[in-house]
């Protein structure tokens, strides 16, 4: 009974994984009908060679999220070192939380004027700007805790044996810290993969990112490119999870 | 203490700037932006300092629809969640510890809000997979008696999608809490005690768990107080959450409305900020 119920549970967290693929390529799945007519590849096909934009969508959303996640984690990482030495380090790391708590279609409209003034609205740099701006608290807080007193032996003993600071970093502390970089920078990715609200709001609906493509289908009452859209959206990070769990996932708390 | 002597010999003043000038300054300046927005002393409508808008916001029984709903929900998710959570890492934890189930856990963490919404939009809808079920299984007759669960009075949908991508985050959340507290062994040496089994679930699993959970559990509902998507696509015009409220503000052609926005903003802003200094404060107690 309890192995029935676990499989039952293991299915229901499987089914959306199942789903969007099988809307994507129905020909046509209108009530009553509990499974697709048919099944075709001629929704991919239209999607991708149309007008539709979500090839370029695609390309699009991953530079985009790979830009942010590389300068959050790098940007992380060295200011999380500062926040982490300081004797205020408490009082850092709560200034850090304020920004990411906050709601980001919310702190976009906070931004807006600025971006407006700047020219940076309806563009991808503003995009860039706005999420590292949002997240960058984020990479502050992640590497904050990873700076610890054993990372800071360590540097202090390739000082004392004679390295450089830049020796330090290029041949102790990033090589140490390899694993919370790749976890930091894939889930800062995944965050900016992720974001709508702010998207949209900075990008004036002029940055068609992968999650603002999927929203313009669904306004347009087309599931099918609306499936096509979220396949694309949920299955990277699935294959980033299952290529290494451990990596993406391991410091989520 | 080591951050003592690193700080006070390597304390880089541009960097922690830096940081501040990142983090702090474009909250601090966007928010001072707004409440001279909202006083009528920038923007399009500037025309002296004026509390119009304020009252206006104070006022309209809209504002604390608003926020009462939007609290409601954090809160409703966050309790159903947890309870769900619990029950699968206490049901099933040594299962799904390591192997197949161990990653399909996960799974739900890759589905952003957005994707959440619009299954939610595709299942739970009038003509959606589960009224097909219920016509398929003779439950229902037609679609003019399949329930409303998007975009219903009592906000079933919203409640339904905020859960599925809060409850799986909690789950990898008290498994991680499971293994680093050495649940299993604390539970087994409570029975040999004599601790009956629901004794053994109430007064050591729950409060070991919760209490380390706390803090997280907390910010997850200052996250989801702000829900945007699921809410957007999935809610109904009017109670609406705080965040869809503020957006739809700044996004009415009627410019009037836009100092309004600011206020909701800053009330917005006021109730996170002091939801966030309480846990921070806690976990620092801790």
């Amino acid at each position: 009974m309890k192995r029935t119920l676990l499989a039952l549970f293991l299915a229901l967290l499987v089914l959306p994984f199942v789903y969007l693929p099988l809307l994507s390529l129905a020909g046509n799945w209108r009530y009553p009908r509990l499974l697709p007519e048919g099944l075709s590849s001629a929704n991919w096909q239209l999607a991708l060679t149309s007008g539709s934009g979500v090839g370029s969508s695609l390309w699009l959303s991953v530079l985009l999220s790979a830009g942010v996640a590389f300068t959050v984690t790098i940007g992380g990482f060295v200011l999380g070192k500062m926040v982490a030495a300081h004797t205020q380090r408490t009082r850092f790391q709560a200034i850090a939380y304020l920004p990411f708590a906050f709601s980001p279609v919310i702190y976009a409209y906070c931004l807006q004027f600025f971006f407006l003034k700047a020219d940076l609205s309806g563009s991808i740099l503003g995009v860039v700007v706005a999420q590292v701006l949002l997240l960058l608290p984020f990479g502050v807080l992640f590497f904050s805790s990873h700076w610890d007193e054993r990372l800071h032996a360590m540097e202090q003993l390739t000082r004392t044996l004679g390295g450089s600071r830049r020796d330090a970093w290029r041949r102790v502390l990033i090589p140490v810290s390899q694993p919370a970089l790749l976890t930091a920078f894939f889930q800062s990715f995944l965050l900016s993969w992720f974001d709508y609200g702010l998207t949209s709001v900075i990008g004036l609906g002029q940055v068609p990112t992968l999650s603002v493509l999927v929203w313009q289908f669904i306004g347009e009452a087309n599931p099918y490119f609306a499936a096509i859209g979220s396949c694309l959206l949920v299955f990277p990070p699935v294959i980033l999870l299952f290529i290494n769990k451990k990596i993406v996932f391991r410091k989520t708390v | 203490m080591w951050q003592t002597v690193f700080s006070s010999q390597h304390l880089n003043r541009f960097g922690l700037a830096v940081f501040l000038a990142l983090t702090l300054l474009p909250l601090v300046a966007g928010l001072s932006y707004a409440l001279a927005y909202s006083l009528g002393l920038a923007g399009a409508l500037t025309s002296g300092f004026t509390l119009t808008y304020w009252a206006l916001v104070l006022c309209a029984s809209e504002t604390w629809y608003s926020l009462a709903l939007s609290v409601g929900i954090a809160a409703t998710v966050v309790v159903v969640s947890t309870i769900l959570a619990m029950s699968v890492v206490l049901a099933w934890g040594s299962w799904l510890d390591n192997g197949m189930p161990g990653y399909l856990m996960y799974l739900p963490l890759a589905i952003p809000p957005l994707t959440a919404a619009f299954l939610t939009f595709q299942w739970l809808g009038k003509s959606g997979l589960l009224a097909r079920t219920g016509v398929f299984a003779g439950l229902i007759s037609d679609l003019e008696h399949a329930p409303e669960l998007i975009n219903d009075p009592w906000h079933v949908g919203i409640l339904v999608t905020l859960t599925a991508l809060t409850a799986p985050f909690f789950s990898v959340l008290f498994l991680q809490y499971r293994r680093a507290e050495n649940l299993p062994q604390l539970m087994q040496v409570a029975q040999t005690l004599g601790a009956s089994a629901m004794q053994t679930v109430w007064r050591v699993a729950v409060p070991v768990l919760l209490r380390r959970a706390l803090p997280n559990l907390g910010l997850s509902g200052i996250f989801l107080f702000g829900a945007y998507e699921a809410p957007l696509l999935l809610g109904r015009q009017s109670p609406r959450m705080i965040s869809v409220l503020i957006a739809q503000k700044f996004r009415k052609f009627n410019i009037s409305d836009v100092p309004q926005a600011y206020v909701l903003t800053l009330l917005y802003a006021g109730a996170v900020g002091l939801a966030a200094w309480w846990i921070f404060r806690k976990m620092k107690q801790k």
